[in-house]
């Protein structure tokens, strides 16, 4: 849980905060300023790799599919590291929508002719994260992920 | 994201580099049509990666569209020199499978 709920009495865990309002260059400066935290705070490099990817893959569809004209997602991403648990939340005022029991699976093992294009963001999420989960509350989409950075978990095979 | 492209023993090599992202992977896969898909382009295609730091699934979907489209005409695609992270999301997309990796782009070269 990000700190500002005052949860665990975890002042010092060092805190990321980003607000989007509207588009795709927005996402990317993101992108960029949570790689910087990451580093900043010792993240390896292969971690702060799939903790963008997955904040990348989940907040471009909310971009692309998760509101209905003319609105703004407002999307807010949070990040804190805590215990060697990389924790990121991200919140939006679009469309609910569960990604995680509402995104269709992709099949990893059909041939190349009968391989749909795209679907897959949501996968190497599920992947790529230690957990995963959604709750809509208060009318927002709230999403935690969560990564572990021990030791044991740097270059385990997927 | 930049893209550089030659060729080499009648083999295009495209070298993109920096981010392939939401953002940017229209401006690729513009370049990937411009060089390798319509009535002239080429069938023998290398993406080398070593240059890149970074794709997201828009940017892999690009490259399932060159795959198959090479296919369909009988050509080929060899992907090279990815970075580790990069690989991974491929292996995990069971991209490994259904595409030709190598470690350099010498071995990418010695597949056609």
């Amino acid at each position: 849980m990000a700190p500002r709920r005052g949860s665990g009495g975890r002042a010092e865990a060092p805190t990321f905060s980003f607000k989007l309002e509207k588009d795709l260059s927005e996402l990317s400066q993101m992108l960029v300023a949570l790689e910087e935290f990451a580093e900043t705070h010792g993240v390896p490099p292969l971690q702060t790799q799939r903790i963008t990817l997955s904040v990348d893959e989940l907040v471009t569809n909310v971009i692309k599919y998760g509101t209905r004209e003319h609105e703004h997602p407002h999307i807010h991403v949070w990040a804190t590291i805590v215990d060697d648990t990389f924790n990121i939340e991200i919140e939006d005022h679009g469309i609910p929508f569960d990604p995680f029991h509402e995104a269709p699976v992709p099949d990893t093992t059909l041939p190349l002719e009968e391989r749909p294009i795209g679907g897959l963001g949501v996968f190497l999420v599920q992947s790529l994260m230690t957990t995963t989960n959604y709750v809509r509350i208060k009318g927002r989409n709230r999403i935690t992920l969560t990564r572990s950075l021990t030791a044991g978990d740097q270059e385990e095979a997927q | 994201m930049n893209l550089t492209d030659e060729t080499k023993n009648g083999v295009l090599v495209l070298s993109p580099q920096g981010r392939i992202d939401t953002r940017t992977s229209s401006e690729f896969e513009q370049a990937v049509m411009a060089h390798a898909i319509g009535p002239d382009g080429a069938t023998q295609v290398v993406v080398n990666f070593g240059g890149l730091d970074y794709i997201n699934s828009t940017g892999m979907r690009v490259l399932l569209i060159l795959a198959k489209r090479l296919a369909g005409v009988k050509g080929k695609l060899v992907l090279c020199e990815m970075k580790e992270h990069i690989l991974e999301v491929f292996k995990i997309s069971g991209f490994n499978q259904i595409l030709t990796i190598t470690d350099t782009e010498a071995d990418a070269l010695g597949r056609f």
